[in-house]
């Protein structure tokens, strides 16, 4: 098969190895490490070979960064967050059963998207997930803006962790943790003077905020089902401005910036060429252009770098480099959900999902 | 997600050191993780806390535990010059902290946390940040930390504009400073009057900026935000764009028994004199915005019967609110004569009300035309046919360009530009200055994007008809100078061009074929026009035969106004899926459709099936049964063309036409078709 110079087998490699174990360098990223095991585990599902992937043994590890109320009786509230947790590094130890919560070292939104998309990816039916101490905890995270924090400690909220609480709804096929009304009044209110979208209302647009506004109104209005479903989404927003500034941030050697006057970068093929494809206006940026951006970030050993100049790949930016490509529709890659993170394929098996949209196959 | 996550790739560090150097983030890791499980605040337990941080300011965990320690000393000190050093020792962790990495959101929140003490000196925030926002102009968090810290002092909008200008003029490129003037101005702007004097000096900026940089977007996205904010403010009020019949239009039934369709005259185009045959006449309104509900009152001159129970229903895929309105006028076929029907519209809770009359003439007893089994292959464009043996040999010659007489052209229905909106003179005054220095600036930088771009944009905006070839040609001269983004420009060409064609007599005669010897009376050909989108269509509410072939649509939501539709040519576009053609269930009296040499079938995608109203979103009826979960194969078939009343369909050169499948599905929900690709069913 011509791929045209795309290597997926190197990136089947490189990714079953970001499994396996994570070079030194990501050290910081310790707290994260649910994060970067979805990279992985879903980059293999686009690729097409999550046969690599020691399905049971990673569902059962995702289940025990799973954060219940399992020493306490009443009282849940206290300032604890439930649903899953980065990784067993900080307080409560690691057992199959799951973790109970402490102030410090409880659920944390981002890592709840991250396991429930491993979950859906590798086919688990959700069974022991404890939705309802999921969507409480939620409730107690949204704030009065519409937006959401990812902890009870941590109070910095924005675009960022209000994406995650939709997209967990719609996993969970669950939306009684979200206030959508609000939700989207935050997303409405943060989109800026050029078109794009801010973390938050105020803040200068950004292309990885564009996303998760876009992801998350598009979900809310498709999937939640107290959302009048006659509005068209669309015309919530300014979608002319919008697609002016997306498609300006294609910059001429081809790959997207994630800001004006910013180099290109890998990750933005997904971030931008996702929030275009999502107004269903991404035939209109130059893909031929993305396409050769992309391999000249693409190494010899696998995985993409952030940048073309850069010696070695990183997991995140590989993991939205092959996100690009799929998007691309390079021959091979199982096309992506794009608005929820995961294939279509995936997306497809969900109870909440096969209801309401059809996936091709 | 993005912008956390740092990760520190590309450099080779000395392995012992590494070691060493992770040997003690751990221990430090487990120091904190155990203080702060067993609620141990003192200084010393603080100090690891701050060599942690240092080392990694990313663990969140660490910066909660510092709060809660640093709340406990603070709590427990009542001299406020102790509580102000416990504080200022924070704001040096977090200066530390940000050396390490200037985008860790826990120190720049850590750092907001202590301010919100309200002890420290405002002051020294503001010099931290003049010095950050020189070495990195679009550092983000200094932009937010900063809107935060004149809060916090209380600084104005007007102010704070100050700053911005300072900013901009150091770098006419930074994009940030622009983003943030936009914010700050949107404060400013309180009245009218203020209005026009700041935007009359914001114009002079920008036009600064975009002169010593015309290269550079960022004056140029600021230019464009200030365009929209001059414009004359849009009416909140819905109202009616356009109605079929349209205001002052004759409209002639003939009272005989059986639906033969209507018949439209081209002279519709000339006089909108128009006759047919129905027991109902369709009545049809199109509002600028979406509208949930409809109050129209209908009444005659002479009275008619049952004009109080006339229904609206909107016309959208799901239900309200629509765009478009359409209800039956009962036609009662044993009252003939002249009536003048009379339509006052509203959209509560709006209390404007439009007005509408139309002359209807009921001929009853014999009739005019009489009735004809129609042939199913006279709906299609004589000049293509796939089965050209069985034209009439002359028909080619038979198809001729409308020649209409202009002395006698008073046409109804083509109405005066409705689309540009009352302006003030200031707003008139800018929209002109700019289009001057605009094309002065082109003068200087012949073929530069920006300029060219902008110059479209603000001649649009101005939306003189005498500067349409010019935004045209613009357009097409951008697609040469800026060939990556080539079908964006492309996409805005054909998009003006409709718009022209549609809004003139003119413009339609062009594309308006009159077809003797056929049955069908014309077409309006709007094929080959590069079109994306087919917007205006309340401008064609009349149409009755539409081509609009070889294009580039992608779907055709919208098309439901058009009421009167009987034929219908998409092929040649880029219809990616059956639910694409949702909206012409809609229209119940489409007849012949073609849909040959789309991409039905080519994608592994669906992405209409969103925006489709049925087992896809909340409140639609299950199609797939049984409750399964499951949708069969073909689902989507039967949801869209089942209840239709095609009687020609061709779907050849689809990617899903040569499976046998999709076939039987179609045949199966279309039990009126006669003749599919050609070919008798």
């Amino acid at each position: 098969m011509d791929d045209g110079g795309f290597k997926g087998d190197l990136h089947r490699v490189f990714f079953n190895w970001m499994l396996q174990e994570l070079p030194g360098a990501y050290e910081s990223e310790e707290s994260n490490r649910l994060s970067m095991a979805y990279f992985a585990i879903s980059a293999l599902d686009i690729l097409d070979s999550l046969n690599q992937v020691a399905s049971e043994d990673t569902i059962n590890w995702v289940y025990g960064l799973q954060v219940l109320p399992l020493t306490e009786a009443g009282g849940r509230n206290d300032g604890k967050t439930f649903g899953f947790r980065g990784s067993p590094s900080i307080g409560v130890k690691f057992s199959v059963d799951g973790a109970h919560a402490l102030v410090h070292d409880g659920g944390h939104l981002a890592m709840t998207y991250s396991a429930l998309a491993i979950l859906a990816i590798l086919g688990d039916d959700y069974s022991k997930v404890s939705r309802e101490d999921i969507v409480r905890s939620m409730r107690q995270l949204q704030q009065p803006d519409g937006s959401f924090c990812p902890t009870m400690m941590d109070r910095q909220s924005d675009m960022r962790f209000l994406f995650c609480a939709i997209a967990i709804s719609v996993l969970l096929d669950d939306w009684s943790g979200v206030d959508s009304k609000r939700a989207v009044e935050f997303i409405v209110r943060s989109q800026t003077f050029d078109g794009g979208f801010g973390l938050s209302p105020g803040l200068e647009a950004h292309g990885g905020a564009t996303y998760c506004a876009l992801a998350a109104l598009r979900l809310i209005t498709l999937y939640d089902r107290s959302w009048p479903s006659s509005v068209d989404w669309t015309s919530l927003i300014d979608v002319d401005m919008l697609t002016q500034w997306c498609l300006n941030r294609q910059s001429s050697d081809g790959g997207f910036q994630g800001r004006p006057n910013k180099p290109a970068d890998t990750c933005y093929a997904f971030w931008l060429g996702g929030s275009l494809r999502m107004v269903e206006i991404d035939h209109l940026f130059n893909q031929e252009k993305l396409r050769s951006f992309l391999l000249s970030a693409q190494r010899k050993w696998g995985g993409f770098s952030k940048f073309p100049d850069l010696q070695l790949p990183d997991i995140l930016h590989s993991y939205y480099g092959l996100c690009g490509f799929s998007l691309l529709g390079q021959p091979g890659l199982k096309p992506l959900a794009f608005e929820l993170g995961i294939t279509q394929r995936a997306a497809s098996r969900l109870p909440g999902f096969s209801r309401k949209i059809k996936y091709g196959a | 997600m993005h912008g956390r996550k740092r990760l520190p790739v590309g450099h080779t560090p000395d392995r012992s050191k590494d070691q060493a150097k992770r040997e003690k983030l751990k221990q430090l890791l487990s120091d904190t993780l155990r203080d702060h499980h067993e609620k141990c605040y003192t200084k010393e337990a603080l100090k690891k806390n701050a060599q942690l941080l240092e080392l990694n300011p990313e663990f969140y965990t660490g910066w909660n535990y510092r709060k809660l320690a640093v709340r406990h000393l603070i709590d427990a000190e009542t001299d406020e010059a102790a509580r102000k050093n416990l504080l200022d020792e924070e704001l040096l962790l977090v200066e530390r902290a940000l050396q390490v990495n200037v985008k860790s959101y826990g120190a720049w929140y850590h750092r907001k946390w202590v301010i919100e003490y309200g002890l420290s000196p405002l002051d020294h925030e503001f010099m931290l940040l003049r010095r950050l926002l020189k070495a990195d102009a679009r550092n983000f968090h200094g932009w937010n930390y900063r809107r935060f810290a004149i809060e916090k002092k209380g600084v104005t909008a007007e102010e704070e504009l100050d700053y911005s200008t300072e900013k901009i003029n150091e770098n006419f490129s930074n994009y940030s400073a622009w983003h943030y003037r936009s914010t700050l101005l949107s404060r400013v702007i309180r009245d009218k009057k203020s209005k026009e004097e700041i935007l009359d000096e914001e114009y002079k900026l920008v036009n600064q900026a975009y002169f010593t940089e015309p290269d550079d977007q960022s004056a140029w996205f600021y230019n464009t935000w200030l365009l929209g904010e001059t414009k004359a403010d849009s009416d909140a009020e819905p109202q009616v764009a356009e109605t079929w019949p349209e205001n002052g239009s004759s409209i002639s039934v003939n009272n005989q028994d059986g639906a033969f369709p209507l018949t439209i005259s081209y002279k519709t185009i000339v006089n909108s004199e128009q006759s047919f045959t129905s027991r109902t006449l369709p009545l049809v309104i199109t509002f600028k915005e979406m509208v949930s509900s409809v109050v129209a009152m209908v009444r005659s001159q002479p009275g008619m019967e049952n004009l109080g129970e006339i229904t609206w229903r909107p016309l959208s895929a799901v239900s309200v609110p629509s765009k478009t309105w359409v209800a039956d006028l009962p036609i009662q076929l044993s009252c003939g004569g002249e009536y003048t029907v009379f339509l006052e519209v509203s959209s509560p809770p709006a209390d404007q009300v439009t007005s509408v009359s139309f002359k209807l003439i009921i001929a009853s007893g014999d009739s005019a035309h009489p009735r004809k089994e129609m042939d199913p292959k006279a709906f299609s464009w004589p000049g293509k046919l796939p089965s050209e043996g069985e034209l009439e040999a002359d028909t080619a010659s038979k198809l001729v360009r409308l020649n209409m007489d202009e002395s006698t052209a008073e046409a109804g229905c083509i109405k005066q530009d409705s689309t540009v909106l009352p302006r003030e003179n200031w707003q008139e005054k800018l929209l002109e200055a700019q289009i001057e220095i605009l094309r002065d600036l082109l003068e200087l930088e012949r073929n530069s994007k920006w300029p060219l771009l902008t110059l479209a944009r603000v001649l649009a905006v101005h939306g003189s008809s005498s500067f349409t070839e010019e935004v045209l040609e613009l357009y097409k001269l951008l697609s040469d100078v800026d060939p990556d983004h080539g079908d964006y420009y492309k996409a805005q060409h054909s998009c003006l061009y409709i718009d022209k064609i549609t809004r003139s007599r003119d413009g339609l005669k062009k594309l308006w074929w009159d077809c003797q010897g056929s049955l069908s009376s014309g077409w309006l050909r709007c094929n080959e026009l590069g079109l994306h989108e087919f917007k205006f269509v309340e401008r064609l509410l009349w149409v009755q035969r539409l081509d609009l072939s070889h294009n580039q649509l992608r779907t055709l939501n919208g098309l439901e106004a058009l009421q009167l539709l009987e034929a219908l040519d998409v092929s040649h576009n880029k219809l990616p899926s059956v639910t694409s053609l949702a909206s012409l269930r809609l229209i119940s009296g489409l007849q012949y459709l073609s849909i040959s040499h789309n991409e039905l079938g080519s994608h592994p995608v669906d992405f209409s099936r969103y925006s489709f109203p049925s087992a896809l979103t909340n409140q639609a009826p299950d199609h797939h049964g049984k409750g399964s979960g499951n949708i069969d194969g073909n689902w989507d078939i039967q949801a869209v063309f089942g209840g239709m009343d095609l009687k020609v369909l061709e779907i050849a050169g689809n990617t899903a036409a040569s499976n046998e499948k999709f076939r039987k599905s179609i045949l199966k929900a279309l039990p009126s078709l006669k003749l599919l690709d050609g070919e008798e069913v």
